[in-house]
C-alpha cells in the first residue's frame, strides 16, 4: 500500500485510486489507414518496464480526476505527479542494478529491496 | 393532458414519497451521540468550467459561491444552501428539502448561455448524520482518511471509500463551541449498507444496538 498525492485533494491512500496503465501515449493521426500491426502497437503494446514509468491515475472514490503519475515500479518510490497535458518531469531515480536489468529481489510490494552487484542476499 | 400534468407535480408534494433509509429509525446514545439520516435534501450536481467559477457570482446561491479550492465548501447567508467541491469543474448544491426544483429552474436561467450542466441528483443520494462525542472514531473505523481535526475541518468534503460503499463525508458548518456534525453523502442503493455499518462502528462507541422499524435484522 502506499499514498497518493492527488494534484487536487492532496496525500490519499492508494486504494482511493485506479489506475489506467501507461501515461503519454496519443492516439496515432490517420488511424483509418492503419495495418494490424500499427493498431496493436497503439492498443496493446507497452514499455512495461521495471523502474521509472510514466502513468495515468484516476482519484476514482474523491474528485474522481485523472492525472499523470511517475512511479519506480520496482519500489513504488512516486517520483512526480503533474497533471494531463504536462510534460514528463525530468527526474532520476535508482533503477534496478543487476546485470540483467532485474532487481533479483522485489516486485513492487512493501517488503522490496532493490539488491545491488556483490550484496548479500 | 393528465399525462403531463403528472410530471409537473414534483416530487416534494407526494405524502407516499420515501427516503432510502425510511425502515432505519434514528439511533442515540451517551453524550449526544446520534446517528440519523437526513431525508429528502435538495441536491444539485452543476458542472462548470473552473476559469468560470472564480469570478461567477450566482444569485440563486443566496451568496454562496463556488468554491474553487479543493475539498472545500460554502454556504449562503441564509445558511440553506451550501455548495460542495466534488471537482475541479463539479459542485454539488445542498439545500432544503422540496426546494431543489424552484433552485435548478433558477440556476438554469442565471446560468443560461453559458457552457454548463445542472442533474437532479435529489433522489440518488442520500445522507447520514452523525453528531455527538466520538463520531470522528466512529468514522475513522471505516475509512483510511485522516480524520483528525488537524485536516479535517468544519465545511470540509471529501471522498472516499467507507467499507464498500463510496461516499462523501462533508463536516457541516456550525456555530463555534457547537458540537461537530458529520454528513455522509451516499447513493441511494448503498444506504442501507453504510447505514447498518456506521451502527456497527458506533456500538463500540456506546451506541444501541439498531431496532429497525420494520423488524429487519442488520446485515453485518
Ligand atoms: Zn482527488
Amino acid at each position: 500500500m502506499f499514498v497518493i498525492d492527488c494534484p487536487w485533494c492532496g496525500e490519499r491512500d492508494m486504494s482511493e485510486f485506479s489506475c489506467g496503465g501507461e501515461a503519454h501515449i496519443a492516439r496515432p493521426e490517420g488511424s483509418e489507414q492503419m495495418n494490424d500491426e500499427e493498431w496493436a502497437q497503439f492498443v496493446f503494446i507497452r514499455k512495461n518496464s521495471k523502474g521509472r514509468y510514466a502513468e495515468r491515475w484516476n482519484h476514482a472514490a474523491g474528485c474522481r480526476r485523472w492525472f499523470n503519475l511517475l512511479r519506480n515500479t520496482a519500489t513504488d518510490q512516486i517520483l512526480a505527479v503533474y497533471k494531463m497535458g504536462d510534460a514528463e518531469p525530468n527526474v532520476s531515480t535508482e533503477e534496478p542494478v543487476t546485470p540483467s536489468g532485474e532487481a533479483p529481489i522485489g516486485s513492487g510490494n512493501d517488503a522490496v529491496k532493490l539488491m545491488k552487484p556483490g550484496e548479500a542476499l | 393532458m393528465a399525462t403531463s400534468d403528472k410530471l409537473s407535480e414534483t416530487l416534494a408534494d407526494r405524502p407516499d414519497r420515501l427516503s432510502a433509509l425510511s425502515h432505519r429509525s434514528p439511533l442515540t446514545g451517551d453524550d449526544g451521540l446520534l446517528m440519523r439520516e437526513a431525508t429528502h435534501l435538495g441536491k444539485l450536481v452543476l458542472r462548470l468550467a473552473e476559469t468560470e467559477a472564480e469570478t461567477l457570482k450566482i444569485k440563486a446561491l443566496e451568496g454562496a459561491g463556488l468554491p474553487t479550492q479543493p475539498c472545500r465548501s460554502s454556504v449562503s447567508h441564509t445558511g440553506t444552501v451550501s455548495v460542495l467541491w466534488l471537482g475541479p469543474d463539479e459542485w454539488m448544491v445542498v439545500s432544503q428539502a422540496g426546494t431543489e426544483e424552484a433552485l435548478q429552474t433558477r440556476l438554469h436561467s442565471e446560468l443560461s448561455g453559458r457552457h454548463f450542466q445542472l442533474s437532479n441528483v435529489t433522489d440518488y443520494y442520500t445522507c447520514i448524520d452523525i453528531a455527538g462525542h466520538q463520531n470522528r472514531e466512529i468514522l475513522m473505523n471505516l475509512s483510511t482518511l485522516d480524520m483528525h481535526n488537524r485536516t479535517f475541518s468544519a465545511g470540509q468534503i471529501k471522498g472516499s471509500i467507507f467499507g464498500h460503499a463510496n461516499a462523501y463525508v462533508w463536516q457541516l458548518h456550525t456555530e463555534p463551541g457547537a458540537s461537530e456534525i458529520f454528513r455522509l453523502i451516499i447513493r441511494s442503493s448503498m444506504a442501507d449498507y453504510l447505514w447498518c455499518l456506521v451502527s456497527r462502528s458506533a456500538r463500540l462507541f456506546g451506541m444501541p444496538e439498531d431496532t429497525p422499524i420494520s423488524g429487519e435484522k442488520l446485515v453485518i
